[in-house]
């Protein structure tokens, strides 16, 4: 089971690209897609859920090119847009019912997946409640039920975690653990944390196109003895910021605590430490977007 | 206001509106569209043609610029803007008032593009042009209008049971009634298109010159040529203070609907939304309470899908169900009342006179045919689903038509039982046409307004008045003798087709 993604290319208009020859080889297992908000993220998640058409490139589901032949991959396929709708009259039941109807799932198989999903996204006690009286959180699981109602080989999820609480977060994060091991995944966002704690690779892209796609691993060691911790006054932050890639900052009582990427020391007393996946990310978009930092 | 506008104005549906305007000011260039005065033939001098071209603009714009300009709320409240502009100090009076000129601001420049192509008209006839007396009729006749438009528009957004397709069918009827209500009651104050006011100047013109005029003034297409056509010059409105002031009447009635609107306007929130709250309190205290634990392997079963290649009962009974959702008991009393009344009674009454009324209930049902993918936003889902053409939208249809079945069997059955076979097939032609209509207008307009404006139009002109050739429901012999349901069989088929190009080009071409 692969999806090759080959130098796919979306052009809007003559200067303007949604992606630009972007290519990537993807295996079961979880791939965390990272990009700033208007990198392409959802571009690409369009074209590999079949709604949009690439206008240069190819996507290979095993052996078979989506553009010319998009219903086998269809067959196989779960996708939580990040923009979606529900029928506010519908329960969930009955949404769960018409998306499974028109992915031509039979009403037994429909009807115990249903059942299943409910639990799963912990909406089995609102099974008969009007979507239009459900939450942005909850909407949200719904969405996630629906994607996995075919019990999907390729699962696209773009920014699922958007209006989850923090517990429902850590829950769909397990589930995404669970169903990762014979399908592939592509788990879309730029919250770093959802991706640090699932992903087996990641790919980051930055205007339209592919930075690095490695393991979480591979990326932390690119960043080792590059991150470094330095108190300093509150007034000369704006100067430290302009010199370093600062990836956080915590007020303290002698001045502010900067988390800043750095070849070398930055100054006297600063002290190294671990790097994150957060420091990586933050280096790959900046440098990525030339923004000059050392 | 100025980024509402310009959204408006770069919609489809506003360009459509502009073009099909246009295309009416060619119909009174070609001489299609004319008033008939007696044997009086009017000199198409500046005046004229300003007059013509504007009365045009009035009844085509005053209907379809309603449904053109009704959503400048929705928009808000669909995007969340309302909610921001609800936490602002904005009074609701002015937030009322800025939706008025914005609305007024959009069919001010349809009428505006008319008046431009009136001039044009005028110039390439190689005619006078008298521009003041060209635009008049415009300021005078069509601005005030299209303000009481705007004003309306407003007025059904604020109220909930008119915000929907039960406003869109109603303001059809009031249009109508705004219409004929001058020419009975002669009542500047009831004159809000100014179609009265025009048409007695235009009287009182013809008097002094012709003192045998009868007084026949008719404005539409066609027609007989009078036997001896004699040229009338007009020179343009003579405006009094009492005419004059009577313009003022929409204007005044325009922005006392938007203030009434202010007073009625919910402000983004509703009870619903309230008891929405509460649940949500209800519910968030008992997830609070599930112990967060890692979920069990069990819960989803792997299974290979087997799926059904094409479109199923099941799908179909799922659209149904998504078609009829959120209809009141109510709904299904009266929908059995108009049925059983198809059933009772003289046969031929019953499909002349009841089966029109039986057949315009389920309008709000079938409006909803392929629009509801952009309306709830479910597209994207839907449509990277197998076959999304093959499956979901013969589903579409056919509950559709199952909906039209279902409110005609009554006048089916009887028509069978009385073996009038061409009656019969008459009246299914017309259950196949609506919902392909519904569907196709549905897929390409991807908003309801479309069907809810075509269909009511279509329905009054054709089944009501029981117009041969547009009898689509085939409400009496003369209908099936003049072939009417062949031509609306085709044109189904047509529409059908056209549904599913409409669906091929949103699936393939993103």
């Amino acid at each position: 089971m692969n999806l090759i993604i080959q130098d796919v290319s979306k052009r809007y208009s003559r200067d303007v690209w949604g992606l630009r020859e972007f290519s990537l080889t993807l295996s079961p297992g979880v791939t965390g897609l990272l990009g700033p908000n208007g990198a392409g993220k959802s571009t690409l998640m369009r074209i590999l859920a079949t709604i949009s058409k690439p206008t240069g490139g190819n996507v290979i589901w095993n052996g078979d090119d989506i553009v010319r032949s998009p219903d086998g991959l269809r067959r196989v396929l779960g996708y939580l847009p990040q923009d979606f709708g529900i029928y506010p009259n519908l329960t969930p039941v009955e949404f769960l019912n018409y998306i499974a109807a028109a992915k031509g799932l039979d009403s037994r198989t429909a009807r115990t997946r249903i059942d299943e999903l409910l639990l799963t996204v912990n909406l089995d006690g609102e099974r008969n409640q009007r979507l239009g009286g459900f939450s942005g959180g909850m909407r949200q699981r719904v969405g996630i039920a629906q994607a996995l109602l075919n019990d999907p080989q390729l699962l696209i999820v773009d920014e699922p975690t958007a209006g989850l609480d923090p517990e429902e977060r850590v829950r769909f994060r397990n589930l995404l653990s669970d169903l990762s091991g014979e399908r592939i995944v592509i788990l879309s966002t730029h919250i770093v944390s959802d991706v640090e704690a699932v992903a087996t690779n990641i790919a980051v892209i930055v205007k339209g196109q592919l930075v690095v796609h490695a393991g979480p691993e591979e990326l932390l060691a690119t960043m080792r003895g590059r991150v470094w911790e330095w108190v300093v006054p509150s007034s000369e932050l704006v100067a430290v910021r302009s010199r370093f890639l600062v990836s956080g900052t915590l007020r303290r009582t002698e001045g502010v605590l900067c988390r800043l990427i750095s070849p070398g020391i930055p100054a006297p007393g600063a002290r190294q430490v671990d790097p994150s996946l957060e420091d990586a990310y933050l280096h790959l978009v900046s440098g990525a977007r030339g923004e000059g930092h050392p | 206001m100025k980024a509402d506008i310009r959204e408006r104005t770069r919609s489809y549906s506003f360009l459509v509106t502009i073009a099909a305007t246009l295309y009416l000011g060619y119909l009174v260039k070609d001489g299609t569209i004319s008033v008939r005065m007696g044997n009086c033939q009017p000199v198409a001098n500046s005046a004229w043609t300003g007059f013509m071209v504007a009365v045009c603009t009035v009844t085509f714009v005053g209907l379809v610029g309603f449904y053109i300009v009704k959503n400048a709320i929705e928009r808000d409240r669909n995007t969340g803007v309302g909610q921001i502009l609800a936490g602002t100090p904005m009074s609701t009076a002015l937030y009322m008032i800025g939706k008025l000129l914005s609305n007024f601001a959009v069919l001010s420049i349809v009428t505006g593009i008319m008046a431009v192509a009136a001039v044009l008209l005028q110039l390439f006839r190689g005619r006078d042009l008298d521009i003041p007396a060209l635009v008049l009729p415009f300021v005078t006749i069509a601005l005030p209008a299209m303000f009481f438009i705007s004003g309306t528009a407003v007025f059904f957004e604020s109220v909930k049971f008119l915000r929907g397709g039960f406003g869109n069918i109603l303001f059809f009827f009031a249009y109508t009634a705004l219409i004929v209500v001058p020419m009975e009651t002669h009542l500047p104050a009831t004159d809000v298109f100014g179609l009265h006011v025009a048409m007695q100047n235009i009287q009182a013109d013809v008097r002094t010159t012709m003192p045998a005029y009868d007084g026949e003034f008719s404005i539409g297409g066609g027609g007989k040529v009078a036997a001896n056509p004699q040229p009338f010059v007009w020179r343009g409105f003579t405006w009094t203070k009492e005419t004059l002031g009577s313009r003022a009447f929409p204007i005044g009635y325009g922005l006392a609907l938007a203030l009434i609107a202010a007073l009625l306007f919910d402000r983004f929130s509703s009870k619903g939304a309230a008891a929405h709250q509460g649940r949500l309190k209800k519910l968030l205290g008992r997830i609070g309470g599930t112990p967060l634990q890692r979920l069990p392997e069990w819960i989803l079963f792997p299974f290979e899908a087997l799926l059904r290649p094409f479109v199923s009962g099941r799908m179909l009974v799922a659209e149904l169900r998504l078609m009829v959702q959120g209809l009141g008991w109510w709904w299904y009393i009266v929908g059995l009342g108009l049925w059983i009344a198809s059933v009772s009674g003289d046969p031929v009454t019953a499909r002349a006179d009841i089966y029109p009324f039986v057949m315009i209930w389920p309008a709000l049902l079938w409006s909803g045919m392929g629009t509801r993918e952009k309306r709830f936003r479910t597209g994207s889902i839907l449509f990277s689903a197998p076959r999304p053409l093959g499956r979901q939208i013969p589903a579409t249809w056919g509950a559709g038509f199952a909906v039209a079945l279902f409110f005609a069997s009554g006048i089916l059955l009887r028509l069978a039982i009385s073996g009038d076979t061409a009656g019969f097939l008459g009246v299914a032609a017309g259950a196949f046409f609506i919902p392909s209509l519904a569907l196709a207008l549905g897929v390409w307009s991807g908003t309801s307004k479309t069907f809810e404006a075509i269909y009511v139009a279509f329905w009054y002109i054709g089944p009501l008045h029981h117009i041969p050739a547009i009898d689509f429901l085939a409400t009496t012999d003369a209908a099936v003798s003049a072939g009417t349901p062949i031509a609306f069989t085709i044109a189904g088929i047509v529409l059908l087709l056209a549904a599913f190009g409409g669906r091929w080009r949103q699936v393939t071409a993103a």
